[in-house]
């Protein structure tokens, strides 16, 4: 079987298994990936929302802290950002826009701003997002990124509106929270994986995580060929062939497949050279 | 062993050594079950409520009412109780804007507690749930299960309790619930009226069926 046919595979599992709560599931556990819990269908907690309790209204409860952020470093330690690109669903809907922003990734204008060399550092927005939205204002001003997240919307706000129809009506937070959610679309159909490049939190939490992985892809440097077809390849648009256990990667391993060289591969621990 | 190898291994084993220890010493588990997967801050979901307020004799789970509330019904009089959790804006709204200057109330929100109410003419029980208050008892956060006719398993749930006949011929604790903020566009004086409505209401209620209130 091709690798991404597995893959894909792998994300419909993930996804029935995020929503297992339909049939009653209900665990304490967190989603090793960005999820909402308030979908009518969730069994797992949003990690994010357990460290925004932990830190809310000058408060701080250690456990709350290091029990979402050790879940994602199980399963960070394991396979690095590996979960964003087999199993996250939020990952899976941006593997179907991702044709679009394919198209739109060659006219010429996106190709120039895609050359900027400012591009490389919004990828750090994602770590800004995380620790301001997710810490610092739930502990001073008690907002938090969960008031506006567009997975809460898509998982979460929609699906308590169709379940419960006639129950409920949009609050305050609705109008800025949909603003939100048309930006997100409109980056994942014009970046491919935008949203995981630029801004997930998630990410930001499993990033560091690639450089100790115990599976990785890795690039057999001397045989490269430098045609670069597989950063053309990368949905995360990264450097593949100078690339060393890149924290942006996902481990899609479509570079794997496209290398005509056949020397890049999933590399897993070595106990000898 | 190559460096790499040292630092995968290490970090594996503390990691997997802290997160096994907190699943297996800690309650963080039950916590985060109980007081994440099986609720929902209505605030956080962007959602408030549009349901009529109706009083009901049945059980949304089908179990009896909890004690403390038979205890308040027999001893002092109707009730409302307000269940809030932590990191909920609707929680901390309807407590700030309703419940603390209409009630003439001052008290620490992250601490469950009761109140006996006897102002504007109401006289009843206010009983402040917060589920993130470890020392909450357990009888008094099962209660929402208890009240949560809807399903909807929402934070802030307001819950308003009083005596009334039932079909049968007896007396037997009545109530209705609301949730989240239960009037569009942030009502307030809509809500407060609901809330007196709804309280002057029971205290009739109860005024009227105490005598032959036999738990």
């Amino acid at each position: 079987m091709r690798l991404q046919i597995k893959r894909l595979w792998s994300q419909i599992v993930f996804l029935i298994g995020a929503n297992l709560g339909a049939l009653g599931l209900r665990t304490g556990f967190c989603y090793p990936f960005f999820y909402c819990h308030a979908c009518p269908a969730a069994p797992a907690a949003c990690p994010l929302r357990a460290i925004e309790k932990a830190f809310y209204d000058h408060s701080f409860e250690w456990k709350l802290l290091l029990y979402p952020i050790l879940t994602l470093g199980f399963v960070g330690s394991l396979t690095g950002r590996g979960v964003c690109g087999w199993a996250c669903p939020i990952g899976f809907l941006q593997r179907g826009t991702g044709h679009v922003a394919r198209k739109i990734r060659k006219k010429k204008r996106a190709q120039k701003i895609g050359q900027l060399r400012i591009e490389p550092f919004f990828r750090y927005i994602k770590y800004i997002l995380l620790i301001a939205t997710v810490i610092i204002t739930p502990y001073y001003i008690k907002f938090m990124f969960t008031d506006i997240c567009p997975t809460g919307m898509i998982v979460g706000t929609f699906p308590l509106l169709a379940v419960y129809p006639g129950k409920f009506v949009p609050n305050d937070f609705f109008m800025y929270a949909s603003v939100v959610l048309i930006l997100f679309f409109i980056l994942i159909f014009i970046i491919e994986r935008g949203w995981c490049r630029y801004f997930c939190p998630i990410g930001a939490i499993l990033a560091p995580f690639n450089k100790v992985s115990f599976v990785n892809v890795a690039v057999n440097q001397e045989e490269c060929l430098h045609c670069n077809l597989c950063s053309m390849e990368c949905p995360m648009g990264i450097d593949v062939p100078n690339m060393n256990r890149d924290p942006e990667c996902i481990l899609c391993g479509k570079c794997i497949e496209k290398c005509p060289a056949n020397i890049i591969k999933f590399e897993r621990i070595k106990w000898k050279e | 062993m190559e460096r790499i190898i040292i630092a995968q291994i290490a970090v594996f084993l503390i990691v997997t050594g802290s997160f096994g220890g907190m699943f297996l010493y800690t309650d963080v588990y039950e916590d985060v079950q109980a007081k994440i997967v099986e609720t929902i801050c209505l605030s956080c979901a962007k959602l408030d409520t549009n349901l009529p307020v109706q009083f009901t004799f049945e059980t949304a789970n089908g179990k009896g009412h909890p004690d403390f509330v038979i205890d308040i019904l027999k001893n002092k009089g109707p009730i409302l109780i307000q269940y809030g959790e932590k990191a909920c804006a609707a929680c901390e709204d309807m407590l700030d804007n309703i419940i603390k200057p209409e009630f003439e109330l001052d008290f620490d929100k992250t601490i469950t507690r009761d109140f006996d109410i006897d102002i504007h003419g109401l006289n009843f029980t206010y009983v402040y749930i917060y589920i993130d208050d470890p020392a909450t008892p357990q009888e008094k956060i099962d209660s929402y299960d208890v009240y949560d006719i809807e399903y909807i398993r929402g934070f802030p749930m307001f819950t308003i309790i009083t005596i009334e006949y039932d079909h049968s011929g007896i007396i037997k604790p009545y109530y209705a619930s609301l949730y989240g903020k239960f009037e569009p566009n942030n009502n307030y004086k809509k809500m407060k009226e609901t809330f007196f409505e709804l309280i002057e209401t029971s205290m009739e209620l109860w005024d009227r069926n105490i005598a032959g209130y036999d738990v």
